[in-house]
């Protein structure tokens, strides 16, 4: 059980990866792209890496994805979910050191906000 | 019929089914008045609702853990919710919208086209999440919804006739 | 008042294991302000409870469930199930074709029948809704009052919870509640006559016989009314006059009364789901009422107003 207080272990400016399912990758006829759907940042306990953790410890953002080939991944920074009022807790795992958790919940508003705030750093179009 | 009650029915020719426990499994499709809407709404058989019925029968396959991070398959009831739903408020000219699930559970629809981005998130029975963003006007419009529905409708209404 | 109660109701006064399922709830009186009727036209009443789906109920556990029940319902025949239902409000009622997922990646669940020995009483379950049925068998039955078939249904749902506990399949969620009421009104002999709905209810007029010179042959009204409570609507209330024939005792024509209540509890909870059904029980009696007319409130001896 991860502590529920965001004690800033993450400093404001580390960047934190979070996979997206094939599933929850949409096209957005607005801006003509392809986008993280909302829904995928709407988990209460949303699971993400530390990338400055993976750093440290010789690995990069490939280390999130290795397990899920067909993932794609974005990134947006612990200063925007803490702007959003969402701790933002590291959460060790025994084969995942740079595991954290984006507590609280998501309404569609503070999803879209953290999407908004995210960019890609992989996007694999889905299969049509 | 529910059961083997003591009256049987005169009512083949009238095809009018509430959808009451009672109503029987098959009825006649000779056309009347209340066949006639319900014929005119349900053909030709409308693109949105084929599109969602197969991601749907898709995303039910989905077991638990499907994302990677521990998230639930999807609930039956809560399909069958948003189906209730959408199909009493999508016209059948409206555009099929993307049907994703939601991490930690849920079934979420959403459209980004004609300068709206326009999500509903399905997470409970009478329970979900409308979020409409109007480009053009600059409203943002966020609104937990039970059993009324007359927000989500003039979005979809809006997205249809834009 | 009649209160005579029905023979069968004998047979339900059968041994329970009591749960322990969270709540309690007292007897149920009936409402002193509801129209009564010595004679009730009622040929069947369901009382149903509809619950989110759970994965862990699967078939094998209905038949472990039956052997809870044997002694009181030992007939047993599997059907269709039923499609969920639910009550969306918007601007139009535009009716919906209902979209079952289940069978997707599991066998479908049927809806169980287990019936009484006299085929009186159904209970019926299916992975998202528990039912009970009483129905009239002959023309002797007797309408054993809403009362009574509440209270058998109260323990057979609570006994429901109590199984679902042992079985560890987890807790029980009411999403839907339904009432139905189907009564087999008749004219006499000598009015035998399914066109004239008129004798039965204002919402039709005896004008409406001679339209263009035609002969009515049948007729079919349906009346949807919104149920509100604090002026937001919770449910509906489905209201048909159909023509059927009676098959209880010799056959003959009739008006077939459909009365269903739907609607979504305040929450999960049993009690808010008997709650719920009371007040459906409640709108279904009031409505009946009026949307029948005096003439037929005095065959079936209405005894609630003063004459």
């Amino acid at each position: 059980m991860p502590s529920r207080i965001d004690d800033g272990t993450i400093p404001n400016v580390a960047w934190l990866l979070r996979r997206i399912h094939p599933l929850q990758v949409v096209m957005d006829k607005n801006g003509g792209h392809y986008r993280p759907s909302s829904a995928a940042f709407k988990d209460p306990e949303l699971s993400v890496d530390a990338e400055l953790v993976l750093h440290s410890l010789g690995f990069d953002w490939r280390f999130s994805i290795q397990q899920h080939p067909t993932h794609s991944l974005v990134k947006f920074m612990a200063k925007a979910a803490r702007e959003l009022q969402l701790p933002v807790v590291l959460d060790e795992l025994p084969d995942n050191k740079s595991h954290t958790l984006v507590l609280g919940k998501k309404t569609s508003g503070k999803a879209n906000k953290l999407r908004d705030s995210s960019s890609w750093v992989r996007c694999l179009p889905p299969s049509l | 019929m529910l059961c083997g009650s003591s009256a049987k029915r005169l009512d083949d020719d009238f095809g009018f089914d509430p959808g009451l426990t009672m109503a029987s499994a098959s009825r006649s499709s000779q056309q009347t008045y209340e066949n006639f809407w319900k014929e005119y709404y349900a053909r030709p058989r409308s693109t949105w609702e084929n599109d969602i019925q197969k991601r749907i029968a898709d995303l039910m396959k989905l077991p638990d853990n499907w994302d990677g991070y521990n998230s639930p398959r999807l609930r039956e009831d809560v399909v069958n919710f948003a189906w209730t739903v959408m199909k009493q408020l999508m016209h059948p000219q409206a555009p099929s919208p993307q049907v994703v699930p939601s991490s930690g559970g849920g079934l979420q629809l959403e459209w980004h086209e004609k300068d709206i981005d326009l999500e509903v998130n399905f997470t409970e029975t009478y329970r979900c999440e409308l979020w409409v963003d109007d480009h053009r006007t600059g409203t943002c419009v966020t609104k937990m919804l039970t059993n009324e529905f007359p927000d989500l409708e003039n979005a979809i209404l809006l997205l249809t006739t834009r | 008042m009649v209160r005579e109660r029905s023979r069968v109701q004998s047979s339900l006064a059968a041994p329970f294991k009591a749960y322990k399922v969270g709540f309690s709830m007292s007897a149920y009186n009936r409402p002193s302000d509801l129209p009564d009727y010595e004679r009730p036209p009622v040929s069947e009443v369901v009382l149903s409870i509809q619950f989110g789906s759970n994965p862990q109920f699967q078939i094998v556990h209905a038949g472990l469930y039956w052997n809870l029940i044997r002694d009181h319902f030992p007939n047993v025949s599997e059907q269709t199930p039923l499609a969920p239902a639910f009550e969306a409000f918007s601007t139009p009622l535009i009716e919906t074709v209902p979209f079952q997922v289940q069978g997707f990646v599991t066998p479908p669940f049927p809806r169980f029948w287990f019936e009484s020995q006299d085929r009186a009483y159904i209970l019926q379950l299916q992975q998202d809704r528990i039912l009970f049925n009483w129905r009239a068998i002959s023309n002797e039955s007797v309408y054993p009052r809403y009362e009574t078939l509440r209270e058998r249904f109260l323990r057979e749902v609570q006994r429901l919870v109590g199984f679902f506990q042992e079985q560890k399949i987890g807790a029980l969620s009411v999403n839907q509640c339904e009432v139905t009421y189907i009564n087999s009104i008749s004219f006499g002999k000598e009015q035998e006559d399914t066109a004239r709905l008129d004798l039965v209810t204002p919402l039709w007029s005896d004008k409406a016989r001679n339209i263009g010179g035609l002969e009515v042959e049948r007729t079919l009204i349906q009346t949807v009314f919104v149920l509100k409570s604090n002026q937001r609507p919770y449910g509906r209330l489905y209201v048909t006059f159909r023509p059927a024939v009676q098959t209880v005792g010799f056959l003959r024509p009739v008006v077939q009364l459909e009365m269903t209540a739907r609607g979504s509890p305040e929450d999960g909870s049993l009690d808010a789901a008997f709650r719920l059904l009371d007040q459906e029980r409640g709108a279904i009696v009031r409505t009946f009422a009026d949307v029948t007319t005096e003439e037929m409130h005095r065959i079936w001896s209405r005894t609630d107003v003063v004459r």
